[in-house]
């Protein structure tokens, strides 16, 4: 497996630039999660690299070699599309076959690896089915192996789950992932979905406009975000305005929100993940710690979503934990203390107000 | 409970009626064409199969099919293939001009034929003055002009048909290492097969079939069937043309049925 570099990558249509000065690197055996809002650039940014979209300017390589302009079938890339694109006309063989005869494959070495590949995906039994004739989880297995079967550099997916109905999205996106982890593919993975993307990627990029945002590790992408675009598109946050202090943020309201501020410019916005709002008594001790009221309560299940309106004004979501037993009762209109930790309050650039 | 059934009936009996009218003239014809009386009353007095004998005694009948047959054939290979063509570079390209050349590829079917083949002739007389050659004394200005009428019906059935073709699947051929003629060869061909055979079947109907484009650019030796039929028409009035025309419609709807075994017409036309 190879690796994959891409440098300053632009794509424009007339003055609109999909992809503007992207550069990212893809290590082997790595799988990274493109992830952004629908018209980011992203999935540009995966067909540039499948060799579909002839690039504005910028460098794409693939195991050290220049194939910014090559032709898509010269790449050696693996693709599985959207909506799986499987040939209609031919058997579940012959589509997971075609990669191997286009690369002069023949006879007893490509029987062997079209059945190779159909086992990978657990479809030995299905060679000789139409695509028409197999569900939408099968197809997509079907267009994994057909991709695989050729030994790609790259390993490229386009929303491969998107399609798939939500019960089997989770085991299908493990399952790729433990394929992808096994054979050591070096894989970009374009999604719209946090969800698909925090559980599949080894790293993640987030794009807006035809930019990345950031790119991290899950963990570092959630409790570390480099604006407040990032925090609120990944998870939930509150978002309080106001103003930095030497102390830490002073809400619009009057809140004083205690945390580190050394250094900070003055037009920043607070963020805090509903998770680091603890209620009841265990926030009284906090170093952040304040009296609200209940304003509504949302039943989740596992938890609960309870909104608080602080006496100044501001609005914070906090995310509360259902336990049986639990002591501590909510009611709407009741006053209740609130609290979190110094770290949990993070001050970002507001990349959302601000006119983009 | 009784007004659905009894509109139910009324559905029915309106599908009926529409199918009855529809079939009604083949039918007539058919019946006709087994009349044992030279001119036509109804009931016939017997029946008998002298006019099928007497049709193909017709050299004029004889030549005319044969000459049809021709026509049609070549027309339909010529205005097929560049149909396809066209259609390819409307379905998959973005170009100037694009609307304009589809409303052009398409126009002959919103002009009358009569007015098609007027124009045709004068051309031709025309070109035949400035250049000396003269299309109208052989086949190919029949040709020229029949597939004129065939690539209007190639586009429209070819271009629709490849509406509901998905680019992605050309683009994952391409991700597997197919050049763009391979491409074409094994993905987009076979795919755009139920639209071709019906484009050449209706093309060769259209072609067969044609009276108006044709009845001022056939000459001595040329002349095709329907205008053969014209032709005896002026003279006599027996059932010798139902019976020409029974044996073209028992051609023509074997060759419908056969092809619609191997290419599902439903599924374009």
């Amino acid at each position: 497996m190879a690796d994959l570099n891409i440098r300053n990558l632009q794509k424009d249509y007339g003055d609109f630039s999909a992809v503007d000065g992207v550069s990212l690197t893809a290590g082997a055996s790595e799988l990274v999660a493109l992830l952004g809002p629908s018209g980011c650039g992203k999935t540009t940014l995966l067909r540039s690299i499948a060799g579909f979209v002839p690039v504005t300017a910028g460098q794409i390589e693939i195991n050290g070699k220049d194939v910014t302009r090559l032709a898509p079938n010269k790449r050696n890339t693996g693709m599985v599309f959207q909506n799986y694109a499987l040939f209609p006309h031919l058997t579940v063989e012959k589509n997971v076959g075609f990669g191997l005869e286009m690369r002069g494959i023949s006879g007893a070495e490509a029987d062997k690896r079209i059945a190779e590949a159909l086992e990978l995906v657990s479809l030995g039994a299905y060679g000789h089915r139409y695509p028409k004739e197999l569900s939408g989880g099968q197809q997509q297995r079907v267009a994994v192996a057909r991709a695989l079967v050729v030994n790609p550099d790259v390993f490229l997916l386009d929303e491969p789950l998107s399609n798939l109905d939500a019960k089997l999205r989770q085991s299908v996106g493990m399952q790729l992932r433990d394929l992808q982890k096994s054979l050591g593919l070096t894989t970009v993975f374009v999604t719209h979905d946090q969800k698909e993307a925090l559980m599949m990627a080894d790293r993640l990029v987030i794009m807006r406009a035809g930019k990345i945002v950031q790119e991290g590790s899950a963990e570092e992408l959630y409790d570390a975000p480099a604006s407040y675009f990032v925090a609120d598109f990944l998870g939930h946050s509150n978002v309080v305005s106001g103003k930095v202090t030497p102390e830490g943020f002073l809400s619009t309201g009057g809140t004083m929100f205690r945390c580190d501020s050394a250094g900070m410019p003055a037009d920043r916005v607070m963020t805090l993940r509903p998770e680091n709002l603890i209620l009841g008594p265990a926030a009284v001790a906090l170093p952040n710690s304040f009296e609200a009221r209940i304003q509504s309560i949302t039943y989740l299940g596992a938890q609960s979503e309870v909104t608080l309106s602080l006496p100044g004004g501001d609005q914070l979501t906090a995310t509360h934990q259902n336990r049986t037993g639990d002591s501590l009762t909510l009611r709407v209109g009741d006053m209740i203390s609130a609290g979190c930790l110094p770290e949990a309050v993070r001050l970002l650039v507001d990349d959302m107000t601000t006119a983009h | 409970m009784q007004t659905s059934t009894l509109s139910k009936l009324l559905f029915h009996a309106v599908i009926v009626l529409l199918y009855g009218f529809l079939l009604l003239p083949v039918v007539a014809v058919t019946f006709v064409s087994f009349f044992d009386s030279q001119f036509l009353s109804f009931p016939p007095p017997g029946y008998t199969l002298n006019w099928f004998a007497n049709a193909l005694d017709q050299a004029d009948f004889v030549n005319g099919f044969l000459t049809s047959t021709k026509v049609a054939l070549i027309a339909t290979v010529i205005g097929v293939t560049s149909g396809m063509l066209a259609s390819i570079a409307l379905v998959n390209y973005e170009f100037r001009g694009k609307e304009a050349i589809k409303g052009f590829l398409l126009a002959p079917l919103l002009v009358p034929g009569i007015v098609i083949g007027t124009a045709l002739y004068v051309f031709f007389i025309q070109i035949a003055q400035m250049t000396g050659y003269n299309a109208t004394t052989s086949m190919r200005g029949l040709v020229i002009a029949h597939v004129m009428l065939t690539i209007p019906w190639s586009v429209r059935l070819i271009v629709a048909s490849m509406g509901m073709l998905d680019r992605s699947v050309e683009e994952a051929a391409r991700n597997l290492g197919a050049s763009a003629w391979t491409t074409f060869y094994r993905i987009t061909l076979p795919r755009m097969r139920s639209g071709i055979v019906a484009a050449a079947l209706f093309s060769f109907v259209i072609s067969f079939e044609n009276l108006e484009v044709s009845v001022l650019l056939v000459s001595p030796g040329n002349t095709s069937l329907p205008i053969a039929m014209l032709q005896y028409l002026e003279w006599n009035m027996d059932p010798t043309l139902a019976a020409a025309s029974t044996i073209q419609i028992l051609i023509i709807g074997s060759i419908l049925l056969i092809s619609d075994r191997f290419v599902k017409l439903s599924q374009v036309v």
